[in-house]
């Protein structure tokens, strides 16, 4: 069986190992650039002096043509080769032999059709589980001093791209592809199928289910807007709306506002005297300094990147598992 | 000694539409069994019931002793060729020997290698490339090489020219003559079955419509030719599956149990082919009544 | 050795005319004490029938007293049907030209002279048996 297994898989095995071996050269020649970058800008320094200025001669140095797109690209690798996974090695897994009748061949032989499946899946999964992590470790060992220092782990499009996600994502897309094969029977329909399930099941993670995966922290601190203002907008009627930036390192910022003493949300109104057109923006901002506004926050800290990396892994672990038990009990049951 | 293929009142519907209805059987070992019955009769869903591709609906069926497709040990009595004959295409000859070898642990790799020896067949060609005859050759061999106890070919030579078809047939039964294996086979030619099937099962519209050993249903099926008149006035004993008159002349095919010897009708004996189509004309008949009927 | 053949559409039962088969072979001396009927294998792979097909037929044979199974190596005849009945073949054969000359030289067409044999011949087979 494993024989068999390996033998349908080998052209596919192929293509994979031959996208993950040049992924893995390109990406090392982008690791050793950006290492380069970061002795040279002195930014190494950083860690021992706190003489962190550095950085952002760090930051200006892998911004340009070619370390940023193979970063990007890296990235996108990662975000790619799940779906692609669930498609081409899931999908057709039992679609095609459905489509050409060889399940007839196949379930005939002295193997049951549990273990038939078993094999299969088993043997597949851990490919498909091994290629996403052995790349998601590439991507990471490449761009990890870029990760930490220029940008945040935790931001939406880069904390699926890192760590143990992908492996999740993996998993999760092959056994799809399996399961739409088993039920649909027809492998193109059940290529498209996994597709679009699966860019629902990961759009619905990003959106709306990661940030809840833990209770997120709540911070009220005092309204200071000498870091920074992300937003400043007053209407035609006067009401007011001011966020400024908030300052929690690495964190996953999920909310932002402005209140007021009593707690709610600061709508204005503003005084036209003091922000308008004829005033400069800093009698408007002295002004908001006398409200007593606060800001108040929502995130998730940085320290939790591995709390919801392995969180969100196993929501994907659990659905590939009901995927498994469905394929396993459809098939039995589905008639020839 | 156990039956080959037992079933009582096994019934397989899909959806509303039935596939096998109420099918009760015995067939003894050491047999080449005959499925006949016209496209759609239910010979592949009967076959798929016996090998375990289907489940039944209602109804019991035993295969060798056991429920089909129960196991490991199940499967590896029982040997199928599917319709069509299907086989990987992107996998070579050589290959599908080896699959065989590694799925099956009765495997015997010489006659499978000498089989395919004898064939002609290029161990390094893909299965897609094959002609159908040689596909067909091909799944015969690895369903053969798992030395199965039970053999179950379902139309294997209807997609064969008749060289194909006689080549074929001529591995079948030398398979049968060393191993002493069961085979049940369908066609829905009786032509393609008569020469070499020792039992009958013929089926149309979802029904067994009569199930037997050949030589003892050609015996107990003769034709009468004599007088013209009513064929109620028959032997006792005797039903009559057919009848055809002229003016002066009725030709019957009856089922009687005793030789029927009266001197009234002169009785001749049948070919299988005037059997089956004479019981598939009893089945159709009544068909136009019931959808009047309905209407 | 002799080949078997099969004549689908005779009406004959393919086991008789496995029997025939040899019989005949026996008459005309191709097969004559001593010699080996081909086995029941080669047999099927040559014809595509039905082994036990082959198998009644033989038995049917070793039951006449024409052939014997020797276990393990195959099928053999025991006996020689050619001698008496060869040597009146001639004067039979001259017998029978006179007659169909008669025949003709009274009108009957090629298929009267097979009717009126035909008929003849089984009505005589009918009363022996």
């Amino acid at each position: 069986m494993i024989w068999l297994t390996y033998r349908q898989f080998r052209t596919q095995a192929i293509v994979g190992a031959v996208t993950l071996v040049a992924a893995a050269i390109a990406l090392a020649i982008n690791g050793r650039m950006i290492a380069r970058a970061w002795t040279d800008s002195g930014a190494a320094n950083c860690p021992a002096t706190g003489d962190c200025a550095a950085l952002t001669n760090f930051a200006h140095a892998t911004d340009n043509g070619r370390t940023i797109v193979l970063f990007i690209l890296g990235t996108a690798l990662l975000y790619l080769v799940p779906p692609l996974v669930g498609v081409f090695w899931g999908a057709p897994l039992v679609a095609r032999e459905l489509e050409a009748g060889t399940h007839r061949l196949v379930w005939n032989q002295s193997v049951t059709r549990d273990r038939w499946l078993a094999v299969k899946l088993g043997l597949l999964c851990t490919a498909s589980v091994a290629f996403a992590g052995i790349l998601s470790l590439i991507v990471w060992w490449s761009s990890y001093r870029i990760d930490e220092n220029v940008l945040n782990r935790l931001t939406p499009l880069l904390f699926g791209a890192r760590g143990v996600v992908p492996i999740g994502y993996a998993a999760f897309a092959f056994v799809l592809g399996v399961a739409a094969g088993i039920l649909i029977r027809r492998t193109v329909p059940a290529m498209a199928v996994t597709l679009a399930v699966y860019a629902a099941a990961v759009g619905a993670m990003i959106l709306w289910v990661r940030a809840h995966l833990l209770p997120a922290k709540h911070l009220t601190t005092n309204l200071d807007l000498s870091q920074g203002i992300e937003q400043l907008g007053i209407g035609p009627n006067g009401d007011m709306r001011i966020v400024a930036q908030a300052h929690i390192d690495g964190a996953w910022i999920l909310q932002n506002q402005t209140v007021t003493a009593a707690g709610k949300v600061f709508t204005g109104p503003a005084d036209p005297t003091q922000c308008g057109r004829d005033v400069g923006p800093k009698a408007c901002e002295d002004w908001i300094n006398t409200l007593g506004l606060k800001q108040r926050l929502v995130y998730q800290p940085a320290s939790r990147f591995w709390d919801l990396q392995w969180a969100e892994v196993g929501v994907f672990l659990v659905l590939a598992a009901l995927l498994v038990a469905f394929g396993f009990w459809w098939l039995r049951r589905r008639s020839a | 000694m156990t039956a080959v293929l037992e079933t009582e009142g096994l019934t397989k519907r899909y959806g509303r539409h039935p596939g096998l209805s109420d099918c009760t059987l015995h067939i003894p070992p050491g047999r080449v069994v005959g499925l006949v019955g016209p496209n759609g009769a239910g010979k592949t869903t009967l076959l798929q019931l016996a090998v375990g591709l289907l489940t039944p609906t209602a109804g019991r069926i035993e295969v060798l002793g056991g429920q089909p497709a129960s196991g490991p040990d199940q499967l590896a009595r029982v040997g199928f060729v599917a319709q069509d004959t299907p086989t990987y295409a992107n996998l070579t000859v050589a290959d599908h020997l080896r699959l065989g070898a590694h799925l099956n642990p009765r495997w015997d790799d010489e006659v499978a290698q000498t089989r395919i020896d004898r064939l002609g067949l290029d161990h390094a060609r893909p299965a897609g490339k094959l002609s159908g005859g040689q596909r067909a050759q091909l799944a015969l061999t690895l369903a053969v090489a798992k030395r199965p106890e039970l053999l179950v070919l379902d139309e294997p030579v209807a997609s064969l020219d008749p060289l194909a078809r006689r080549e074929f047939l001529q591995s079948l039964m030398e398979f049968t003559a060393e191993s002493g294996a069961s085979v049940i086979l369908s066609s829905h030619l009786v032509a393609d079955l008569e020469r070499v099937c020792d039992f009958l099962i013929v089926l149309a519209d979802s029904r067994v419509l009569v199930a037997g050993d050949v030589d003892e249903l050609l015996a107990t099926h003769p034709r009468l030719v004599g007088l013209r008149r009513d064929p109620e006035v028959l032997p006792a004993g005797a039903t009559v599956i057919q009848a055809s008159h002229t003016d002066r002349q009725s030709t019957l095919i009856v089922r009687s149990e005793t030789p029927i010897d009266d001197g009234v009708w002169n009785s001749e004996r049948l070919d299988l082919e005037d059997l089956v189509l004479a019981y598939m004309a009893k089945a159709a008949v009544p068909a136009p009544r019931r959808a009047e009927m309905t209407r | 050795m002799i080949e078997f053949h099969l004549e689908t559409r005779s009406g004959v039962a393919p086991y008789m005319q496995l029997i025939q088969q040899v019989r005949r072979a026996m008459r005309l001396g191709l097969l004559s004490e001593g010699d080996q009927l081909p086995t029941v294998k080669e047999v099927v792979a040559k014809v595509a029938i039905n082994p036990n097909t082959v198998l009644k037929a033989y038995r049917e044979l070793e039951h006449e007293g024409l052939v014997s199974p020797r276990p393990g190596l195959g099928t053999f005849v025991t006996r020689t049907l050619t001698d008496e009945t060869t040597a009146a073949h001639g004067p039979l054969r001259s017998e029978l030209q006179r007659w169909l000359a008669r025949a003709r030289a009274a009108g009957l067409d090629n298929e009267s002279i097979e009717a009126l044999f035909v008929t003849t011949f089984h009505a005589l087979a009918e009363e022996k048996t």
